[in-house]
């Protein structure tokens, strides 16, 4: 009985756990995504299954039966007769059978063309007559080819004899037989060889035929049968053919479909046993996990469940086959009424129903009625939930493929109609549409998780991405549990609180944090690029991925970058200047500082002096800090002693140095070296100077609250940040009384109140104290005009400064690369301030010898009109900066009564307190420290010491310069800031390079929950609500009743998570103080200054932060540029220092569009060299024809649409697109410099934006109204050229020789501009990167040189003569270039803004192919340019012109001309002058060719 | 931690009542037994109504039934506050310990009332009641039902059934024999055949038991926590559960001490109880006033100064191996003030008002072992009495002089020195506790504390 119970109980256990092993989460995924496959699959055969399928299919048919039944070609059919009676008795022929079977097939045919009804044979009995003709000529070939294969095999036997015998003779030989032997079995030989021959090719004596004949003889049967049979081999290809992808995807259905076999196998108890289903692994042996003891190699085994991730979509490699689930709402076309059944569908009803009942029917009839009306069909149950209405079917070209329905689509609702089962659909769809109106249909669209697709498989998971699955499986990217078969012990990690709820309850969720390496949440997923892309930049957009791969982590980036928080949390990407362990975001060595504060030493040489100066100037030099350094150094060495002279002397002597000990400290760090110097600049500017530029009202109102002077400022908060320490009820001493609380002032905050403004004001008079001397600029001696304001704002505007900054007063310009401008004057209202602008806008480098701000060439202006009148741009834009004022005041600075001085004492105490005992602190600071002590003390404290003056007022100073040195260096200031005196001052903060996996118990929470619950944080989204309910109250933390977003980060928080620290500490930094001021010194409390960040700002840095792992993988895995990737990366950053991207485009629209294949129009042909013409290969042309499901054809273009929006038929916006790519569209080639592609509005499908070129895009109007005052017809495309031009294309262009001395010192090159290239401050290298980024980008040669073909003296004199001709039709001033090109010393008449760039030294400038083909046709290469095209290949008007110089064909010309550009300058060493050569048209037609700028455009090139 | 208790409690609720309904269901299984095999008895309860056993099991019964529903729709009965708060200010270690020997103490005198089924049945069910109550509790519930500690409370309960079944079958015997009938075991003196009785009974054991851990393989998934790291320990560290006890040692004594010696002396002392052990009676028979002294030395060595002690460890000891209580969250930044003080600074410092005596700098090693040997002379001298003086003073005593006789000097040292070795961890605890005392005797520079 016991062991009866016992046995029946272990036989439960065991099939509890058989069971619960079949159950297995990852098991019950796998089953659904068979079923998900085999939909797929079936949804697929559908889309191929449509009646066009169906009709071709129906056609080839019947094209097989015709050739099928088709009456033979006499005469093919008589010469196999012919051919075959040669040999008829031989072979035994039956050709009579095949004469029978002929006529009999022709009676037929006779019959079936008679027309008449009743003789009408049978197609079927004509395809068997023909069969029958065909079996006959058959059996002939037949029967020849059995004769062939009997004579081959003689053949063969004959041909082993002969070897036999040529064998016996050979031995023979060697075994040297008496020759008559010999000559026997030569004999022997040849008789064999004889008999092969004859069997061979036949026998003419004995009438026999070899075998050669009777090969020739079959072959040749066999090629008439085949011509006989041609017309149904063909058909039946072209049938399989349409039949192919049909059968593969039937297979693969087949493959996918569960079948009995299977079946079994995925029964329960016997799936145990592994097969079929089965735990994918992905193992890597390299890509290892640090399990801290041991580094373990990864298995992931993600895909186990997320079975269909690498699934892409037929025929695409990057595009995701099962994309997640989306809710899309969609407008569908209702016929005006139900269309009727046609015919064959009324037959085909009628024998379902006769065959298969009514409810059949009824079923058939519903899909009919859909396909007809709509043109989709519903599939009988849902994949997932058997009730979800599914579109199986969607017809092309129908109602349904037009309102983009696709086949797996879910209907959810229809109008206002909630879904819940496939009847109710079919009913709202057929019964009670609204006729005529346009229907809502609400559909699920994509397949839920686990089993979708990954959204990415361009970067990640597919097999032409660059992170393909089984070379770095998941975890590397996703982290979480790999080796976990279960959702909950994967460590997935919700994005959201509802998310969290969802998932706790569907799947048991919990936070598991055993696991050290949960998965980011999906706002965070981007986080762990940063583990193998330690260089960050090259995650931005790029020619291969131009969808952003990783654009919060970027935006984080980018922000951390603006924001500056390297300057006090160091992020050290080396560990070890070996090993690089992540991004690397440190501050650069302050040399420059260094060398700059040594220039306050007055005891410096001149040496050292110049020495400094270049160091402050140029940094990186290295060999120059060194010198100085040394120098430096050796300045201590004692001066060589004399003989005789007395030790102690020489050691006095030493003693006294002549530099400061404060200055060789200096020397030392100048000296220093560090093998990864960081390469960040410091964000803030150098304060070194800064009384030259602002006063102390000034200086108090920013430090104390930046925002209040520029809002938009990125200079955090320091001050005022008492959100945390407002009130306390527990120091109410009246609380007890009373009977309940008053809320008073804590003491937190009456000693902020305290102390704050005489930090605010210490630090002001430390910066102004220590200020640095400074030169203003004077102005030019020519000026004859005073600065005005008004001329100054034109300047301001079209000068480039909007280029970097923002302006009230045009508020259109909205770069945020400089400071906001509005205001400015209000800063500077001062003596010194005035001056200092004068020289930062004519001269930045003189304030800051490497600020990203250059010099603008602001040289004085002569009046056009009146050459006496001489202005001074500079002064002008100082002028109109000065009275840009907003009526802003700076907060009053507060006088220092007694109880700031008291507080000023208080906290001197404190400070001092950190270096001495409380006795002596307290003498300190009443009498100062005596002067003897100065050896031991700190540089802090030596402020204090007595010197000569201690005087009440004296000490008083000293204090304030003690507690502004104190504070600057407690906050950090020299983070962002070049402050003297801190030289060598060290980040403040957390170093971050680990962050992401700091240890949760090693952050200090303090009393966060409980300030969150008084003060709950309101979302974006509103939930403000709480805020008014009064202070002190207590709200409970429920993350569930916020918005997603907060509640995230607060259930962070209430778990004790990263993320939640972090989030809260960006948001108010200083909120960790709440409730623990109180118990420590004031000075201890938390400086984390309050940032300008917006929500989604905390979220992108928080993503970057949480991303410094320091985990770097094995080294294969860490991301290595190519030298052409790392070229572009490295000059985009250079792009965004210098704000190159502000005035240049670098990158064009791209718009991606649809069309009406039928309706688009075919671009007219332009006559064109062969070297411009654009390529595009047959199969891309015939891939452009392709069109999607509703018959549109799909384009990508690239360049930039029209600013004016024109209108079509309907009046609705049609943009008129300019290509600066050539495109392929619907078949054709479109060519740059054509016609322009119009794009309806509706059509344009995905915009991405072009890249940089804003202020281009601004100035462009201005330019054109500045024009219109010159030349009222100015063309507006042509303004274009009058600004700073796109760099597309710049690579191909330029030589990178030229470029890069450009780029150095820019000199003019288009008289036309209304502004000119500026001076950066670029060190060689840095241009040298910007070149290579130009080559890199357009793939062109770098570094690149071009050759001149030999010396000036080596020209032969065919060439000489050469050139000479063409440079005659060069300086044609009539027609050709120099009509506006200027050309050595000679200019062309007329306004400058008509003239084109000097020639003469083209040959340094461009390249010659691209000389060659921009002479060829400008436009090509520059489409908005008003160069004319000058040798055009056809229909030349200046044929007879250009003759006259040049005989033949156009080309001919323009190879000349190329040539003499570019073999210009040694061509002109043998000429003398120019101007005598110019045949100037009369002055009249000169100006008149000027003005009529319609007529026919002026010729201008592009340059710079 | 969460500090959403409702949520909490709607997470346990439907489970919370399943156990109830299972509660029920036990009593009355167990009405039904007693109604079917017997015994019932019958009584008065408040002195009027006249009941049976058998009814009041249906009536416990009846009221886990009537709970369970109420706890399944979220009413869930709780603790009030106030009996968590008295029940963590009494699971202090102090308390915990004292109260653990008294309560053993009252048990053995007042054992007849105890084995008496209904008490314990009573007893069995207010426990297990207290138990479901307490689940209510977050701190209570996360540290019971952690897949580590599941065990652990299930030991409890066997252990307490089995002290229980001993000394219910002891009293009988006790009983029989003060009648002068022989105990219960030899009535039933039967002979059984290895094969196939006790072989089919192993049998049984054995499938029984591995579908036993089937169920547990499936129902309460292996716990898999962080890989252990050096520079990161989980806090709080906790030995495995059978080792807690040396653990919680660890706290008094130096680890040379509590994690050696004691141990060994544990190991060897059992050994030697064959050589000690001179009673001849109470053998293959349950009795207690035949082995009174063994039992107890047992019985307190046992369960006192090994069980509590891995009860206390397990679910007492948190973050920092500080003390929680039952009910209290486990709060990783409680700060307890440990101040421990040796005795030779007491001795020297305190109550003789000189400095420590202390070698002078730089002198030899010799010198410095006898200034340490000074310093610790107290101490030295303390522990070396509590070895060698109390075995011969206890000899004399009236309850050891029997002893002493029978066993003879040698076995007598040696039993007497095992005891108070066994006595030294109480002791030890008790010093620490009342007067902050560290270590007796602390040598640090030969690592050699007491």
């Amino acid at each position: 009985m016991v062991f009866g119970l016992t046995s029946a109980l272990m036989l439960f256990c065991t099939l509890w756990m058989l069971a619960s092993d079949h159950n297995r989460e990852w098991k019950q995924y796998q089953r659904q995504f068979q079923n998900v496959e085999a939909y797929a699959a079936k949804s697929r055969i559908n889309a191929q299954e449509s009646a066009a399928y169906y009709d071709q299919q129906e056609k080839l048919e019947q094209a097989l039966r015709e050739a099928q039944s088709e009456l033979p070609d006499e005469k093919l059919v008589e010469a196999f007769i012919a051919e075959a009676k040669g040999r008829e008795k031989q072979n035994g022929y039956r050709l009579g059978a095949i004469e029978a079977a002929e006529a009999e097939l022709a009676d037929a045919h006779a019959g079936q063309t008679s027309a008449d009804a009743e003789s009408a044979v049978d197609p079927t009995r004509l395809i068997d007559l023909r069969r029958n003709l065909l079996s006959a000529l058959q059996t002939v070939l037949d029967k020849a080819k059995l004769d062939e294969d009997n004579a081959q095999r003689e053949l063969k036997f004959k041909r082993a004899d002969l070897d036999v015998a040529r064998s016996k003779y050979n031995i023979s030989v060697d075994e040297g037989k008496p020759q008559q032997d010999l000559n026997a079995l030569e004999q022997e030989v040849q008789a064999v060889e004889e008999e092969v021959d004859n069997l061979t090719f036949g026998d003419s004596k004995a009438k026999t035929i070899g075998y050669q004949q009777k090969h020739e003889h079959r072959l040749a049967l066999q090629k008439i049968l085949d011509r006989i049979n041609a017309g149904e081999a063909a058909a039946q290809k072209t049938l399989a053919d349409h039949q192919t992808e049909l059968k593969r995807l039937e297979t693969t259905l087949a493959e996918r479909q569960s079948n009995p076999g299977k079946s079994l196998l995925e029964m329960p108890i016997i799936d145990a046993f592994g097969r079929p289903l089965k735990i994918d692994n992905i193992w890597l042996p390299q890509l290892t996990i640090n399990n801290n003891f041991r580094d373990v190699a990864r298995f992931d085994r993600c895909t186990t469940c997320h079975q269909g991730i690498d699934k892409t979509a037929p025929g695409s490699a990057v595009t995701s086959g099962y994309p997640a689930t989306e809710h899309e709402t969609l407008v569908i076309v209702t016929p005006a009424e139900p269309v009727a059944f046609t015919e064959e569908q009324d037959e085909h009803l009628k024998k379902v129903l006769a065959e298969e009942g009514e409810a059949a029917q009824n079923k058939q009839a519903e899909q009919y009625n859909l396909v007809q009306n709509y043109g989709f069909q519903l599939a009988p149950q849902g994949l997932f939930d058997l009730n979800e209405v599914t579109v199986s079917v969607v017809r092309p070209e129908t109602a349904a493929a037009n309102a983009k329905l696709e086949p797996g689509d879910v209907i959810e609702q229809i109008n206002d109609v909630k879904l819940l089962g496939r009847e109710r659909a079919v009913e709202l769809l057929l019964e009670f549409a609204d006729w005529g109106k346009p229907m809502e249909l609400h559909v699920r669209r994509g397949i839920p998780h686990p089993f979708s697709s990954h959204p990415r498989l361009d970067l990640f998971v597919g097999s032409l991405s660059p992170h393909k699955s089984g070379d770095v499986g998941c975890t590397i990217c996703h982290d979480g549990q790999g080796s976990a078969t279960a959702f909950k012990w994967a460590s997935h990690t919700p994005n959201s609180p509802a998310q969290n709820e969802e998932w706790t309850g569907k799947y048991g969720w919990f936070n598991n944090h055993h696991w050290i390496f949960p998965m980011p949440s999906k706002r965070f997923a981007e986080s762990t690029c940063l583990k193998c892309h330690h260089d960050v930049a090259e995650l931005e957009p790029s020619e291969r991925f131009p969808d952003p791969p990783a654009a919060n982590l970027m935006a984080g980036y980018t922000t951390i970058e603006k924001f500056g928080c390297f300057g006090c949390h160091e992020i050290n990407g080396f560990d070890g200047p070996n090993k690089r362990r992540g991004p690397d975001l440190r501050t650069e060595p302050a040399y420059f500082a260094a060398a700059q504060q040594l220039l306050t030493d007055p005891n410096l040489n001149d040496r050292e002096k110049q020495l400094a100066h270049a160091v402050a100037a140029h940094p990186e030099r290295t060999a120059t800090r060194k010198l100085l350094a040394e120098l430096i150094a050796q300045s201590v060495a004692p001066a060589k002693t004399e003989e005789g002279e007395r030790d102690d002397e020489a050691a006095a002597k030493a003693s006294e140095p002549r530099l400061s000990a404060d200055s060789l400290a200096l020397g030392k760090m100048l000296g220093a070296d560090d093998e990864t110097p960081g390469q960040y600049r410091k964000v803030g500017p150098s304060l070194r100077s800064v009384a030259k530029k602002v006063d102390l009202p000034f200086l108090y109102s920013w430090i104390n609250n930046p925002t209040n002077f520029r809002p938009s400022t990125k200079m955090p908060r320091f001050f005022g940040l008492w959100d945390h320490l407002e009130t306390d009820v527990r120091n109410d001493p009246t609380a007890h009384l009373s009977g309940h609380a008053v809320p008073t002032e804590s003491k937190g905050l009456a000693d902020a109140k305290k102390f704050e403004p005489v930090e605010v004001r210490s630090v002001a008079e430390y910066l102004l104290h220590y200020s640095q001397p400074f030169e203003y600029a004077e102005p030019p001696k020519n000026i004859t005009e005073g600065a005005s304001a008004e001329r100054g704002k034109h300047l301001f505007q079209v000068r480039g400064c909007l280029a970097c900054h923002q302006h009230k007063e045009f508020p259109e310009a909205k770069q945020t690369q400089g400071p906001e401008l509005s205001r400015i004057g209000a800063k500077l209202d001062s003596d010194n301030g005035k001056q200092w602008l004068y020289s930062w806008v004519l001269e930045p480098n003189r304030y800051h010898a490497r600020t990203v701000m250059p010099n603008l060439y602001l040289t004085s202006i002569v009046d056009e009109k009146d050459p006496k009148k001489v202005s001074d741009p500079a002064a002008d834009i100082t002028a109109y900066l000065l009275a840009s004022q907003e009526a802003w005041k700076p907060e009053e600075v507060p006088e220092l009564d007694a109880d700031a001085v008291k507080a000023l004492d208080e906290l001197t105490e404190t400070y001092l307190l950190g270096s001495f005992s409380k006795g002596r602190a307290k003498v300190y600071l009443r009498e100062g420290i005596p002067n003897d002590a100065e050896p031991e003390l700190k540089v802090d404290e030596k402020l204090l010491l007595k010197g000569e003056d201690n005087s009440p007022e004296a000490m008083q100073r000293k204090k304030l310069l003690y507690v502004g040195r104190q504070t600057i260096g407690r906050l950090g200031c020299s983070g962002c800031h070049d402050i003297p005196g801190f030289e060598d001052a060290k980040p403040i903060g957390t170093g971050l390079a680990d962050w992401g996996r700091k240890d949760t118990s090693r952050l200090a929470f303090e009393q966060i929950l409980e300030y969150l619950r008084e003060k709950p944080p309101s979302g974006e989204h509103g939930h403000g609500a709480h805020a008014a309910e009064g202070e002190g109250e207590h709200h409970a933390l429920d993350p569930d009743e916020m918005d997603q977003d907060t509640g995230f980060f607060v259930e962070a928080l209430l778990n004790h998570e990263r993320e939640g620290f972090i989030w809260q500490k960006l948001r108010e930094p200083r909120s960790y103080d709440f409730k623990m001021t109180e118990n420590k010194s004031y000075t201890d409390r938390l400086r984390m200054p309050k940032f300008n960040l917006t929500q989604q700002d905390i979220e992108n840095v928080m993503t970057f932060v949480l991303g410094l792992v320091a985990e770097p993988p094995a080294a294969k895995y860490v991301y290595h540029s190519t030298p052409r990737r790392k070229a572009i990366v490295e000059g985009e950053q250079l792009l965004a220092k210098y704000n190159c991207v502000g005035c240049h485009t670098v990158k064009m629209e791209t718009w991606e569009f649809e069309y009406k294949p039928d309706e688009f129009e075919a671009p007219p042909a332009i006559p064109d060299y062969a070297f411009l013409k654009p390529h595009f290969t047959p199969a891309e042309l015939a891939a452009s024809k392709d069109v999607d499901q509703r018959g549109m054809g799909h384009a990508v273009i690239s360049g930039m649409p029209n600013p004016e929006v024109q209108e079509d038929d309907d009046g609705n916006p049609l943009y008129l697109f300019s290509l600066w790519e050539p495109a392929a569209i619907n078949g054709e080639t479109w060519a740059v410099g054509g016609v322009e592609v119009p794009v309806p509005e509706a059509h344009r499908l995905k915009v991405r934006p072009y890249q940089g070129g804003d202020f281009s895009r601004y100035l462009h109007p201005v330019a054109v109204e500045m024009g219109k005052k010159n030349n009222p017809n100015v063309k507006p495309s042509d303004v274009w050229g009058w600004a700073p031009p796109p760099l597309i294309r710049e690579g191909q262009k330029v030589q990178t020789g030229w470029l890069r001395d450009f780029l150095l010192d820019p000199f003019p090159l288009r008289p036309a501009v209304v502004l000119r290239m500026p001076r950066f401050n670029m060190s060689p290298e840095e241009a040298d990167k910007l070149v290579r980024y130009f080559a890199a980008v357009d793939n062109a040669d770098y570094p690149y040189e071009y050759h001149l073909p030999g010396g000036g003296d080596s020209l032969s004199s065919d060439e000489a003569k050469t050139f000479g001709t063409a440079l005659e039709l060069v300086t044609d001033g009539k027609n050709y270039c120099v009509k506006c090109h200027m050309l050595g010393d000679y200019k062309p008449k007329g306004l400058a803004a008509d003239m084109a760039p000097n020639l003469d030294r083209i040959y340094q400038r461009l390249r010659p192919d691209y000389l060659k083909e921009w002479l060829a046709h400008p436009q090509v290469k520059l489409p908005y340019t008003g160069m004319p095209v000058n040798f055009p290949p056809q229909n030349d008007p200046n044929e007879s012109i250009r003759t006259k110089y040049i005989a033949g064909t156009s080309e001919d010309a323009l190879q000349d001309v190329v040539e003499l550009l570019l073999n210009f300058d040694s061509y002109m060493k043998r000429q003398t002058s120019i101007k005598s050569m110019v045949k100037e048209p009369p002055p009249a037609e000169a100006e008149k060719a000027a003005l009529d700028e319609t007529a026919k455009p002026q010729p201008r090139a592009s340059g710079g | 931690m969460h500090g959403n208790s409702a949520d909490f409690i709607q997470s346990i609720a439907t489970g919370l009542g399943c156990y109830y309904l299972l509660l029920f269901a036990m009593n009355w299984i167990a009405a039904l037994w007693l109604w079917r095999k017997g015994p019932v008895t019958y009584f008065k309860a408040f002195g009027l109504l006249p009941v049976t056993n058998v009814l009041v099991w249906m009536l416990a019964g009846m009221f886990f039934l009537t709970l369970a529903p109420f706890t399944m729709i979220g009413w869930v009965p709780t603790l009030p506050a106030g009996v968590k708060d008295l029940v963590n200010a009494a699971s202090g270690p102090v308390t915990l310990s004292v109260g653990a020997l008294v309560a053993l103490g009252a048990m053995f005198v007042l054992r007849r009332f105890f084995v008496n089924p209904i008490v314990a049945w009573s007893g069995f069910n207010l426990s297990l009641l207290a138990m479901g109550l307490s689940m209510t509790d977050p701190s209570f519930a996360a540290i019971v039902t952690k897949p580590d500690n599941v065990p652990i409370v299930g030991l409890v309960f066997l252990l307490g059934f089995f002290t229980w079944l001993a000394t219910y079958k002891a009293v009988q015997n006790d009983d029989r024999m003060a009648q002068g009938l022989p105990p219960l075991e030899k009535e039933a003196d039967e002979k059984v055949l290895v094969w196939p009785d006790l072989v089919y009974t192993e049998l049984i054991c054995m499938i029984a038991l591995t579908a036993f851990l089937l169920v547990w393989a499936i129902a309460l998934q292996a716990p898999l926590e962080e890989p252990a790291s050096s520079v990161k320990t989980p806090n709080p560290s906790k030995a495995p559960w059978y080792f807690l006890g040396l653990q919680e040692m660890l706290v008094y004594y130096d680890p040379w001490y509590a994690g050696v010696v004691l141990p060994s002396v544990v190991i060897f002392g059992l050994m030697a109880i064959p050589f000690l052990d001179f009673n001849k009676k109470g053998n293959g028979y349950f009795t207690i006033a035949e082995r009174k002294f063994s039992y107890l030395v047992f019985q307190v060595g046992f369960l006192n100064l090994w069980v509590v002690l891995i009860v206390l460890g397990t679910f007492l000891r948190g973050p920092n191996w500080n003390f929680f209580g039952p009910f209290e969250p486990w709060n990783a930044h409680k700060v307890l003030a440990q101040n421990n003080v040796d005795l030779s600074q007491y001795f020297w410092v305190e109550w003789l008002g000189s400095s420590m005596p202390k070698a002078p700098e730089g002198s030899g090693a010799g010198t410095q072992f006898w200034y340490i040997l000074e310093r610790e002379a107290p101490g030295i001298i303390a522990v070396l009495a509590y070895f060698m003086v109390l075995p011969p003073f206890m000899a004399t005593t009236k309850f050891f002089r029997g002893m002493f006789v029978k066993m003879g000097f040698l076995r007598f040292m040696l039993l007497s020195n095992l005891l108070l070795l066994m006595a030294s961890l109480p002791l030890k605890m008790v010093l620490r506790w009342i007067w902050n005392l560290k270590y007796i005797i602390s040598i640090p520079e030969y690592f050699l504390n007491f």
